[in-house]
């Protein structure tokens, strides 16, 4: 027998015991290869949309790559810990130490080699499945099943780079070559674990400015605060595993009345090195849970505002000109074509903006300016109070729903503005939904005189702003329908406007409510479905590696639940004891992400009815409970039934 | 009144080759008593241990413990049996590296529903009786193997169990610890009338007990009684040992 059929046999005949490593192995070039098989698709070069998507999914692809470079480091580090004795056995028989690097070399090359090729093979089915899921709900049309032969060829380099460059990487593992401590391995008793009350209150800081962060100032989610919150509050979910909890067991053992209690002396004591031990991976877990939950939190926000702004809009389409307006006869005439040819009656009214800021308040905002006399054709529209100048420099300001600006001037007060020796005068300030969506910015309402003012004398360069509003009251009201003709028209003017736009070098833009919101609703679909599959992985192979970790320690458990039925410990006790402690790994994680993602949420949730987005959010939470609890259900029989087999 | 009684027990281990562990064994412990049993290695003296601990089943024959036969008994009432009327101390000691002392001795009475006070009672108790009441708060790899040793027994008879089972208890241990470890089973049997089956290679320890059992190939092979002197009973069981261990040259009288 030579060394590399001894390496083989090795694989052969300890299957079981390499089953969980080439398992979560394949599953890696499973997933990986299912989203090349996406990306090589021969219909994404066709359609526009799934170009996007494509982007998306390549993206997604690296991070996969890199998720499971560390999956499988980490795999074969718990693997190759679990094998300590047999390397001992082997040295004290005289194997060099460079020859147990060739057997482990071998044998994870062995592994790699079959992992690849049943992922291909399980990948090649699951594809099938994947584009029918990516085609519904990217809502892109059907993809028809192709031999990815490109997509193979990637997944097989990539992962061949990848267990190479693994295989070397666990020479560093073996490196251990005291026989004595290879041989005994984990036979030490494990000592207490620690716990640093300095840590464990930095821990609780952290979690408290976390939450501080968000909640303080509502309404403002500016960038910075958003970043020290998602900061804070992730290292404060590490310090929670790793010492807050095991504070926390501590505490509870003192309560000796709870604790010296049937089998909770046993669970709970075990529990405490279990959960540091696992500090790490139930992080992981509860960080991918609820960044997933969060995400969809603000997807269905999003989702929810996009509905508004269709509901509310009060113009099926307008046309922006900044300037110059050379080509605007040209597209509305196309669209009066198009309407008129469809037999659709519409009313069209021509704004013309310009706009101004406070000479005091350098860091505002903006402010469009426009005509008593043009605003009087739209308040209707708008949903805004009519409006008349009572002096020439009394102004009516318009501000959009949620829109921050600090030193808004107030009702009474006067406003500096640039282009306007006397500042004007507040009289008054509206805004609402309708308004909203016509502007992102605030305006003013000022008499034709003070207009014509500001219009004439703004010598900065910057153009004017026309824009033209089409109305069409068969259209409005009515709740989102993609086959609806609105849509299709909409979709198809938008198109054909665009084009002439690119081809008359116009600086504007055309825009229909129908448009934004189909446009959203894509990119928000491949978002969703991208990120849900990426968490859903992330907290499959989490749950993996909790599932590695119970089956490391598993004989060290066997052992003392053996010594513990000798002394009169009951199968039933035994699995009440090990099953809570298997299903609160596997749990904790989701229930504290279910806490943060509702603590995250809840400044938007009094934004917003809480009905809406609690719904949907629970269902994700739902789908990773799911998740875990069948991984749960399989992990927790696989190892009651081991343990009954020790138990006398 | 006898705690155990054991008649005519057999066991076979069938295979290609099957192996009669045991054969014709009776034997009979009465309350209060102190019986050891030895032999040489492969003798099934760990077999007999196993059946009176109902741990393995006996092909044929009968035990009885306190009157109650274990092998009639379903796994939870088996389970509620040994957490009851058996203690059990192991060469190893067995203790949880994740519990203290004082916990690693309740536990069996934890998972009895035992009252905390009436715990707290029996456990310094116990712990006073055998000299560990110090560690109590200790973790089991702070202390030495004879105080690990301790608090097995402790753990083993604080539930006032029907007989204590000790399997090489000095096993792991050097002399001065085996000492510590063999007075204290001594005590619990004069003080406490704690009835103590002792299974051991070692003549020293086994000279603590009022009266041994040797057993050879799986058979009964003598008995002997400690007189007054437990120097003299020493002597006597390295007599025997000899005798039934083969040539007497195989096994010297002095102890190295």
């Amino acid at each position: 027998m030579n060394f590399p059929r001894f390496a083989y046999n090795n694989v052969k005949r300890n299957a079981r015991a390499y089953f969980a490593y080439f398992l979560s192995s394949a599953f890696m070039v499973m997933i990986f290869f299912s989203f090349a098989v996406f990306i090589y698709h021969p219909a994404n070069d066709r359609e526009g949309m799934h170009r996007m998507a494509k982007a998306s999914m390549s993206t997604a692809e690296y991070i996969i790559f890199v998720f499971a470079f560390f999956f499988v480091l980490y795999s074969i580090s718990v693997f190759l810990k679990s094998r300590n004795k047999e390397f001992g056995l082997l040295l004290m028989l005289g194997a060099k130490p460079s020859q147990l690097n060739r057997l482990v070399f071998l044998e994870n090359i062995l592994i790699g080699a079959g992992a690849i090729l049943s992922g291909l093979a399980g990948g090649l089915l699951l594809s099938k499945l994947f584009l029918l899921a990516a085609a519904k709900m990217t809502g892109t049309g059907e993809l028809p099943f192709y031999w990815p032969v490109e997509a193979a060829l990637l997944t097989f380099g990539a992962f061949s780079i990848l267990f190479l460059a693994i295989s070397v990487l666990t020479l560093l593992f073996v490196r251990k070559r005291n026989v004595l401590e290879l041989i005994q391995g984990s036979a030490k008793p494990k000592t207490e674990p620690k716990v640093s009350i300095w840590l464990a209150l930095l821990g609780v800081a952290l979690l408290v400015v976390g939450y501080l962060a968000l909640h303080t100032e509502k309404q403002d989610f500016n960038p910075s605060s958003i970043f020290v919150a998602a900061a804070a509050g992730i290292a404060g979910t590490y310090f929670f595993y790793s010492q807050l909890s095991v504070l926390f067991m501590r505490l509870l053992k003192r309560r000796r009345a709870f604790v010296w209690k049937r089998i909770n002396l046993l669970w709970i004591s075990e529990m405490a090195y279990k959960i540091k031990d696992n500090a790490r991976v139930l992080f992981l877990v509860t960080v991918v849970t609820s960044i997933a939950a969060m995400s969809t939190g603000f997807v269905v926000f999003n989702w929810q505002q996009a509905k508004s702004a269709y509901a509310s809009d009060p113009y099926a389409m307008k046309l922006n000109y900044y300037g110059d307006t050379a080509s605007k006869e040209a597209h509305m005439q196309k669209i009066a074509e198009k309407l008129d040819a469809s037999g659709i009656d519409y009313q069209a009214q021509e704004i013309a903006f310009t706009d101004t800021r406070s000479t005091v308040d350098t860091e505002g905002p903006y402010i469009e300016v426009v005509a008593a006399s043009d605003y009087r054709r739209v308040s209707a529209d708008w949903k805004t109070p009519a409006y008349q100048a009572k002096t020439p420099r009394a102004a009516l300001l318009l501000l959009p729903d949620g829109f921050v600006w600090k030193n808004a001037p107030v009702v009474g007060g006067g406003m500096p503005a640039e282009s306007l020796n006397e500042p004007l005068e507040i009289e008054n300030t509206a805004g609402g939904a309708s308004f909203s969506k016509v502007s992102s910015t605030p305006m003013l309402v000022v008499s034709d005189e003070t207009y014509g003012g500001i219009a004439s004398v703004r010598g900065d360069g910057r153009p004017s702003i026309t824009r033209v509003y089409y109305r069409v009251p068969d259209w409005d009201s009515k709740p989102y329908d993609p086959e609806s003709r609105e849509v299709r028209l909409s979709m198809e003017l938008q198109r054909s406007i665009r084009e002439m736009q690119a081809a008359d070098g116009t600086s504007g833009y055309m825009n229909s409510r129908a448009g934004s919101y189909e446009e959203g609703r894509q990119y928000m679909a491949v978002f969703s479905f991208i990120g849900i599959f990426i968490a859903l992985m992330f907290s499959l192979t989490s749950a993996s590696f909790l599932y590695f970790k119970l089956h490391a320690e598993l004989s060290r458990d066997a052992q003392m639940y053996r010594s513990l039925s000798k002394t009169g410990l009951s199968i039933g006790e035994m699995r009440k004891s090990a099953t809570l402690q298997i299903a609160l790994l596997f749990f904790i994680p989701i229930l504290v992400s279910a806490v943060q993602t509702f603590v995250v949420l809840d400044p938007i949730l009094a934004l917003i009815s809480v009905q809406d987005i609690s719904v949907p959010i629970l269902l994700t939470m739902g789908a990773f409970l799911a998740v875990q609890a069948v991984y749960f259900l399989i992990v927790q029989t696989r190892y009651i039934g081991r343990l009954k087999k020790v138990m006398v | 009144m006898n705690i155990l009684e054991a008649e005519n027990l057999n066991k076979v281990y069938p295979g290609k080759v099957s192996t009669q562990a045991l054969a014709d064994i009776h034997l009979t412990i009465a309350e209060g008593e102190f019986v050891g049993i030895m032999g040489p290695s492969g003798s099934g003296k760990t077999t007999l241990l196993n059946m009176v601990s109902t741990i393995d089943t006996p092909s044929s024959g009968t035990v009885k413990i306190g009157g109650q036969d274990p092998y009639m008994m379903k796994r939870n009432e088996l389970a509620r049996f040994r957490r009851r009327e058996l203690g059990f101390v192991f060469q190893d000691f067995n203790l949880l590296d994740t519990l203290t002392v004082a916990e690693n001795i309740v536990l069996p009475l934890t998972l009895d529903g035992v009252k905390l006070k009436e715990m707290d009672e029996r456990l310094h108790r116990i712990a006073d009786r055998l000299g560990i009441t110090d560690i109590l708060n200790s973790r089991t790899y702070e202390i030495s193997g004879g105080q690990r040793q301790r608090t097995a027994i402790a753990r083993a008879v604080v539930t006032s169990p029907s007989i204590l089972l000790a399997d090489e208890p000095t096993g792991a241990l050097d002399s001065n610890a085996s000492r510590i470890v063999m007075e204290s089973l001594e005590s619990l049997n004069e003080r406490e009338r704690t009835t103590i089956m002792l299974v051991t290679h070692d003549p020293l320890a086994a000279s603590y007990c009022h009266r041994i059992v040797f057993i050879k190939d799986g058979r009964l092979a003598a008995e002997i009684h400690r007189g007054e002197s437990r120097q003299a009973f020493f002597q006597k069981i390295i007599d025997t040992l000899s005798f039934w261990g083969g040539g007497a040259h195989e096994l010297s009288s002095i102890r190295v």
